[in-house]
């Protein structure tokens, strides 16, 4: 009898602290004061609204700001490297996840009653969102909204100076053996769109497709650009067989970017699709 | 006997077939005046600059998986033999792995560098496969007595498990975007062309040389290694070069494909069934064979989600095992 009861009480606890982490918000006095952010879009999103001293660790391959690149790290961004143990060691109120790669932490984080809130980051769009919502959780909504105002005041200029001229043809090269590109549930057509291009393989639903060369060719883009994280040269890509006679590389429009940039779904975005407005006008 | 005869000439026939089909097909539609260089230019770039040079890379592929694996399943008489149990395919891994992670490699794709002609991922895959290979056959010089075939597939998967395990701690600790090696390592002929054939032309015409030299011995080694020993064949010379075969034929594969294993498993048993298990026309004919399966796999490959592309070594066994499988049910009859 005795054990039944203890099981139910058991239960009952279980059922309310799931209940409880379900909110965004943990604290009980007011705002989170340790939150792990378990991407580098995270840390710096927190960073820029003002909610860095919050901040208790960051993952790996964080590094902007420089503040947020000297807190201690719990592991990987990818998520096959995280530690829970050292997670949980920063005894956090608010966990900062990405969607998909770190869905395998909440069972866990809301079996333990801590509070986490997932980003989506897979357009620039969700990103605002992203930032305001953040901002309301660790009480800097003020900071946010003034960060999403920067940001819209250049998109617009971007949109307008734009308005007009055709889209410009733009291949983004993921890898290249084998060559791969990236579809419309990416984030970065999100931004090549934003900046007034075009992503030549719009039509792919896959987020980062392998492609056929022969498109690549055939779809005669007049952009190239190469993430900087490949290592490739941009020298290289007038190189290959039959890519020479491409708009892109005719014209010396194949340009090496730096993805840690281009890629992130933070803050800054709006600074690349000015910066990626002006290599598609050059 | 009859039937031997109608298989023997069936097979090259559906090998021209399955090149002229990989030439016609692809996610781009090429009109037939490109064929006499009338077409468009990008109609000619296609079909002269990326689809030939892949169809015969793809080609020849085939020839080496094949016969490799039919050299392997004959000398070490064990159905489940074929190169990439030796380790050499995992050591092919390792070696795109570590060129994918270590940035000097990727900076030879500069002007003036070897990586701006060949990929310096498919490049260090081929100097990987190379060195797991010859790895492997040194052990073969070490070892003598009798047990030394099977200690030979023991230290070969061994070693195989070892480089995988270091690809993966590799890739998880190094790399932040594992989905494109992930695709490499599928195996696929994507963006392989010209210099990549002209690449391993050498190795695989040494390769290919070597399956013929090495099937006449291994037609004796049926009876297993001491009678063979008894007929006059060096079985300790023979070893090296199946394994050397075996290495060059791995290499020079994964160099224009990837780790694409299964086509070495599978040719040559489906021929045994066909022709019978002698050496002399099972080794040619897993050639034939394993170059038909992997050109019409590559082809679906290019057009089953044109512009986008599959790999290649996911559609051998796709359209592989079930054809196998019906095999082997068929035969118990």
């Amino acid at each position: 009898m005795n054990k039944k009861r203890f099981f139910t009480f058991f239960l009952f606890i279980c059922l309310l602290s799931a209940l409880y982490a379900r909110k965004p918000k943990a604290a009980d006095t007011g705002y989170p004061k340790s939150i792990v952010a378990l991407s580098p879009s995270a840390a710096e999103i927190l960073f820029t609204i003002g909610a860095g001293d919050q901040v208790s660790a960051v993952s790996e391959f964080t590094d902007f700001p420089p503040e947020a690149k000297a807190k201690p790290v719990v592991g990987g961004f990818d998520g096959k490297t995280l530690s829970l143990e050292t997670i949980m060691s920063f005894k956090p109120d608010l966990v900062y996840l990405t969607e998909r790669m770190h869905n395998f932490l909440i069972a866990t984080l809301e079996s333990n009653g801590i509070a986490y809130y997932v980003s989506k980051g897979d357009s620039i769009a969700s990103v605002e969102r992203e930032i305001l919502e953040v901002g309301k959780i660790t009480g800097h909504d003020k900071e946010a909204k003034k960060v999403v105002d920067g940001m819209e005041k250049k998109l617009s200029k971007v949109a307008e100076a734009k308005k007009g001229t055709g889209a410009v043809k733009v291949y983004w090269e993921v890898w290249n053996a084998p060559y791969m590109s990236v579809g419309p549930s990416s984030f970065i057509h999100d931004v090549i769109k934003a900046a007034g291009g075009e992503n030549i393989f719009a039509d792919l639903t896959d987020a980062y497709p392998m492609v056929s060369e022969e498109s690549i060719i055939a779809r005669k883009p007049a952009l190239i650009l190469i993430p900087m994280s490949t290592g490739m040269e941009a020298s290289a890509v007038g190189l290959r067989n039959g890519w020479s006679d491409i708009p892109a590389v005719k014209n010396g429009k194949v340009f090496v970017v730096d993805d840690n940039v281009y890629t992130r779904p933070g803050p800054r975005i709006a600074d690349v699709v000015v910066e990626l407005s002006a290599l598609l006008t050059k | 006997m009859k039937r031997d005869i109608f298989w023997k000439i069936i097979s090259p026939i559906l090998l021209v077939i399955s090149v002229i089909l990989a030439l016609m097909l692809g996610a781009e539609k090429v009109s037939l005046a490109a064929v006499f260089g009338q077409g468009d230019k990008f109609e000619n770039i296609i079909l002269w600059q990326l689809r030939l040079p892949r169809v015969l890379l793809v080609l020849i592929t085939g020839l080496l998986l094949g016969g490799s694996g039919a050299v392997f399943q004959l000398f070490f008489r064990n159905p489940l033999a074929e190169p990439g149990i030796m380790g050499i395919s995992s050591g092919a891994t390792l070696g795109a792995v570590i060129a994918s992670i270590v940035p000097g490699f990727m900076a030879l794709t500069g002007k003036g560098g070897v990586g701006a002609y060949i990929s310096p991922v498919n490049l260090c895959a081929f100097a990987g496969a190379l060195i797991a290979g010859l790895f492997v056959t040194s052990l073969a010089f070490s070892r003598g007595g009798k047990s030394s075939s099977v200690m030979l597939l023991l230290c070969g998967t061994a070693l195989g498990t070892l480089y995988s395990s270091l690809s993966s701690m590799l890739l998880l600790t190094c790399n932040k975007e594992l989905h494109s090696i992930y695709t490499w390592i599928l195996g696929s002929f994507n963006g392989r062309g010209w210099n990549e054939l002209l690449f391993i032309l050498l190795p695989s015409a040494v390769s290919i040389i070597l399956m013929f030299i090495v099937s006449r011995p291994l037609d004796l080694l049926t009876g297993g290694e001491k009678s063979a020993a008894a007929l006059g064949v060096e079985v300790d010379k023979l070893r090296i070069l199946v394994l050397l075969c075996g290495a060059l034929a791995v290499s020079a594969g994964v160099c224009a494909g990837g780790t694409i294993g299964f086509v070495g498993l599978i040719a040559p048993h489906i021929v045994r069934k066909f022709l019978g298990p002698r050496a002399r026309t099972l080794v040619p004919f897993s050639m034939l064979f394993g170059a038909t399966l992997l050109l019409l796999s590559d082809t679906f490959a290019r057009i089953i989600i044109a512009p986008g592309e599959l790999p290649a070594g996911i559609i051998t066994s796709i359209l592989g095992v079930p054809f196998f499988l019906a095999l082997c049910l068929g035969g118990r009859k």
